[in-house]
């Protein structure tokens, strides 16, 4: 991975040729990713969403025994006052750019934060996230980190965001890993081999139910998730093999970790629903454990979960599926497992490692894909459209869902991975079946979209970008 | 603003001004900025205002540029003119306000050209500089409305004459004050009682075509030192006078107090007005007189210490000192307020509250609130979510009353003008009540997780859990 040297990833869109925009079947998405450079898409009109910036604040708010400086306005820290709040997240501090910073720079007073930070919390790392002003201004962090580092021995990193580069969040992980991968995470020769397969997630990811899986199952891991701990991210480099719980989220650990380390990825989709949990155990188990032991713990645990399954099924209802690719990509599986029709996947980004997954889905039934990270204005467009019987997505949007009269439900609150996670997502789509009187109730006149747009078809200012 | 905080409750201008302008009935804003100025919005403003939802044109639903890296090198006004172009085909509106972020404006896009266009196809819109590097959320409140005013004329037309019974209200933050919707509906309830007419300019309880009439008021009133710049740009351009208080009155005394003056400045019926202040009085005393016993039998009559925008507390704090007896000893302002306003503040607060021992701090950083409030001998903590971690530490009874409030719900609750006092009560007694039955737990052994030498692990809070 020679973009090691660089100091900035590339971009998902240059990495993978990652689409932020699209509407059409699976077939021809598929087509389109495979292409060598698909052709990009750009909004003409648009709506907030995720960036960079976001990305990388929730992935350094998970990493232990850290203290994450936001260098830019605000602003820009609002988020992680949120992360704090409702995530636990690490604590942090805000330079609070001003107006004379944008012009001379703001150098010493991102020293004077360091050293605060080092004062006050005694970390075992200190992250320096960039951000837009800081990104035009070329305020020259590196120097500061080095010289911070030098004077407290511990690492002082830089995570070069800033907001515009990339159209996708997912890059915002990509950077945080580039930057550990850069100059935290280092071979060490006398490092003994890690008898375990490492099971990698990012920021969202809820564990409670595959870390139960992985120990009934035998399996013996490097917990690479959730609250990530420099000691799990360093022995990572000496495990046996790599399995995610979101291989798109974490990506660029993956590959880097295989690329430059050897330490091989197992191309497993997400644990999620009976099929897809059986196929991730067992491929772990395959690399940290007994294949035997994990299958007789599946059998064990789908025969428990089939007599719950019975009463929670979905049978001729067709489904709206809203999420992140591989989240989408699972939850999709499920509820076919429960009976339900996919009518449409609405990914916040695709690329070409998702090719296989569009592929097997367009020989199925060939749903349509949204790619629309955010978007209510295109969401509400094509419900109205398809009039699925049931969405499934996140909080954030399934307001949006509700509004155009459609039952939601809202997987945030729930752990959606492993045997515990069927429990969980199969109550939560029968609940929001049996009762959608709110979903009803809101449907006249909530949303401030006009009727002409909503006449119009969903990709009507979607364009190819011209180069 | 400028310095490194722990813990930043201040977000930027940008949000200021988003948050300000989503709150008026028919308005849309339009962000012109990178992807996710409107998600730290939504998610690190919105939803920490006791759980903001999107509204009608908020959250993931707000119009943005979404500036990428082509237009940091060549300029973002073309992407701007598209977006506006299609904005009004999309969303429906009264009227349509761009507002910039930082990036747009270090690029310096003639967002002025591109919004003329807009007007020319006889669209109401306006544009208001706010780059996150040019100030605070307070800020951003303050440019938002001075912003609209002084391209008033581009939206809308002033209806009918003066009005000499009208007033409009300023300094109540949407969403920056956690409580915005109870408190202006609790003043304008209060106003209503003497006779006056009322724009509260924002939220639900603003009638249609408020801001077609703020030009007619008789009377402008000020309760912070942001909405200051508003009046006083009023009393420039309109000729419209102003009172300014530091702080939304809380209860009947200050209320009345309030009342009196603007009861004064309208020339209403002085009979009228003692009349309501004297039922309302009333009101107060017989609910005082019905949370006597709570009062007594479990111990109200605390120390404490309060933390929040200066609108927000010093109402407050001056209610639960006068008349409910309770003692004040720390109270700290987190808002940005300029060092004139700070010295009239604490004279201000002297002059009222003679013998207090109450020290009153300007300060924003979390980590320095968090060991003043530590340090200070107090049995009570109001404060944001941030301090609910320091009064778990110490023990004591938490009370959230500013911003941010991540652990609850706020729609209609309020603790301005006369009946928001009783939202006090409540939430005051029941902020105690729940920590002394915690400790009853503990004491008769249900619900605690003791170690081997019989001490509590946990502190008194967590045993609510249970």
């Amino acid at each position: 991975m020679n973009e090691i040297r660089q100091r900035l990833p590339r971009t998902r869109e240059k990495r993978k040729g990652a689409l932020t925009a699209f509407y059409g079947d699976s077939a021809s998405l598929a087509d389109e990713l495979e292409k060598e450079e698909p052709r990009q898409r750009i909004r003409t009109y648009s709506e907030t969403g995720d960036d960079e910036v976001i990305g990388a604040i929730r992935l350094l708010g998970r990493i232990h025994g850290s203290v994450t400086i936001i260098h830019g306005p605000p602003g820009c820290g609002a988020i992680k006052l949120e992360d704090e709040l409702r995530a636990g997240g690490s604590p942090w501090l805000i330079t609070n750019i001003e107006e004379n910073d944008s012009i001379l720079g703001a150098d010493d007073k991102l020293r004077e934060a360091v050293d605060r930070a080092y004062r006050t919390w005694r970390p075992e790392i200190i992250f320096i996230l960039a951000t837009s002003v800081v990104a035009i201004n070329n305020d020259d962090i590196q120097s500061a980190a080095t010289e911070k580092e030098d004077q407290f021995d511990i690492p002082v990193i830089p995570v070069f965001a800033a907001g515009f580069r990339s159209k996708t969040a997912v890059y915002g992980y990509d950077l945080v890993f580039h930057a550990l991968a850069k100059y935290v995470l280092k071979e060490d020769p006398d490092a003994l081999p890690l008898p375990a397969v490492n099971v990698i997630g990012t920021a969202g990811t809820r564990t409670n139910h595959i870390v139960k899986d992985l120990n009934g199952a035998g399996i013996s891991y490097n917990n690479v998730v959730g609250g990530l701990t420099i000691a799990a991210l360093q022995q990572s480099l000496n495990a046996l093999a790599s399995i995610a719980i979101d291989k798109d989220d974490s990506r660029y650990l993956l590959d880097w970790l295989e690329e430059a380390h050897g330490v091989v990825h197992l191309q497993e989709t997400a644990p999620i629903g009976l099929a897809g949990t059986e196929r991730w155990l067992l491929a772990a188990a395959g690399a940290g454990g007994s294949t035997e032991q994990a299958q007789a713990y599946i059998e064990e645990k789908q025969a428990a979960a089939a007599i719950g399954l019975k009463q929670q099924r979905l049978d001729g209802v067709s489904v709206f599926i809203d999420l992140p690719p591989e989240q989408a990509f699972g939850i999709a599986e499920f509820v076919e497992e429960l009976g339900g029709e996919v009518a449409a996947l609405s990914l916040t980004h695709a690329d070409s490692s998702h090719v296989s997954r569009l592929r097997e889905w367009a020989g199925r039934s060939n749903p349509q894909v949204l790619i629309q990270p955010g978007q209510p204005f295109e969401k509400i467009n094509a419900l109205g459209k398809l009039k699925p019987g049931l969405y499934i997505g996140l909080g954030e949007a399934a307001v949006w869902a509700a509004r155009a009269g459609i039952a939601a439900a809202a997987v945030d609150s729930v752990d959606v991975y492993g045997f515990g996670g069927v429990q969980e997502l199969a109550p939560l789509f029968a609940k929001a079946l049996r009762n959608p009187s709110l979903s009803r109730y809101l449907s006249p006149g909530s949303t401030s979209y006009r009727a002409g747009w909503l006449s119009k078809s969903v990709n009507w200012h979607i364009k190819q970008e011209v180069k | 603003m400028g310095t490194t905080t722990a813990g930043n409750r201040n977000s930027c201008m940008l949000h200021g001004a988003v948050q300000t302008i989503k709150s008026i009935e028919g308005a849309v804003p339009i962000i012109h900025s990178t992807l996710g100025c409107g998600v730290q919005q939504y998610a690190g403003v919105s939803s920490l205002s006791g759980g903001g939802g999107s509204g009608y044109t908020g959250g993931l639903g707000l119009p943005s540029t979404n500036f990428l890296e082509r237009q940091v090198v060549f300029g973002g006004s073309s992407r701007l003119r598209e977006q506006l172009k299609n904005t009004v085909k999309i969303k429906e509106g009264d009227f349509y306000v761009v507002l910039t972020g930082c990036t747009p404006e270090l690029v310096g896009d003639d967002v002025p050209a591109m919004t003329k266009e807009l007007q020319e196809q006889q669209f109401k819109a306006i544009h208001i500089s706010t780059p996150g590097f040019k100030g605070s959320v307070h800020n951003g409140y303050t440019a938002a409305v001075t912003g609209i005013l002084r391209q008033f004329d581009k939206l809308a037309v002033p209806a009918g004459g003066k009005n000499s019974r009208l007033v409009n209200l300023f300094g109540i933050i949407p969403e920056q004050d956690v409580y915005w919707r109870g408190n202006l509906k609790g003043l304008k309830d209060s106003l209503e009682g003497i006779g006056a007419d009322v724009n509260v300019l924002f939220g639900p309880d603003a009638d249609k075509g408020e801001w077609t009439t703020l030009f007619n008021a008789a009377l402008n009133v000020s309760f912070s030192s942001h909405s200051l710049p508003i009046c006083e740009w009023l009393e420039r351009n309109a000729g419209i006078p102003y009172v300014h208080f530091e702080g939304y009155p809380v209860g009947a005394r200050q209320t009345g107090e309030w009342l009196r003056c603007i009861g004064k400045q309208l020339d209403l019926e002085q009979e009228k007005v003692e009349a309501w202040i004297g039922l309302k009085e009333q009101k107060e005393r017989y609910y005082i007189v019905q949370f006597l016993d709570a009062y007594y039998k479990y111990g109200f009559q605390k120390k404490f210490a309060l933390v929040g925008d200066s609108a927000a507390v010093l109402g407050t704090a001056r209610f639960l000192t006068d008349p409910l007896g309770l003692l004040p000893s720390l109270i700290v302002l987190t808002d940005d307020i300029p060092q004139p306003a700070r010295s009239a503040i604490v004279r201000q607060w002297n002059e009222r509250q003679p013998g207090s021992e109450a020290r009153i701090v300007f300060e924003s950083d979390a980590k320095a609130i968090e060991e003043l409030v530590i340090s200070e001998d107090i049995e009570l903590l109001l404060g944001s979510s941030i301090e609910r971690r320091a009064a778990e530490r110490k023990g004591i009874p938490f009370i959230p009353v500013s911003f941010p409030v991540a652990d609850r719900i706020v729609l209609t609750k309020g603790y301005a003008g006369f009946d928001g006092a009783f939202t006090l009560l409540e939430d005051l007694g029941s902020g105690i009540l729940s920590v002394d039955s915690a400790h009853l737990l503990y004491q008769t052994g249900a619900g605690s997780e003791k170690n081997e030498q019989g001490a509590n692990q946990k502190p008194a809070l967590s045993g609510i859990e249970n």
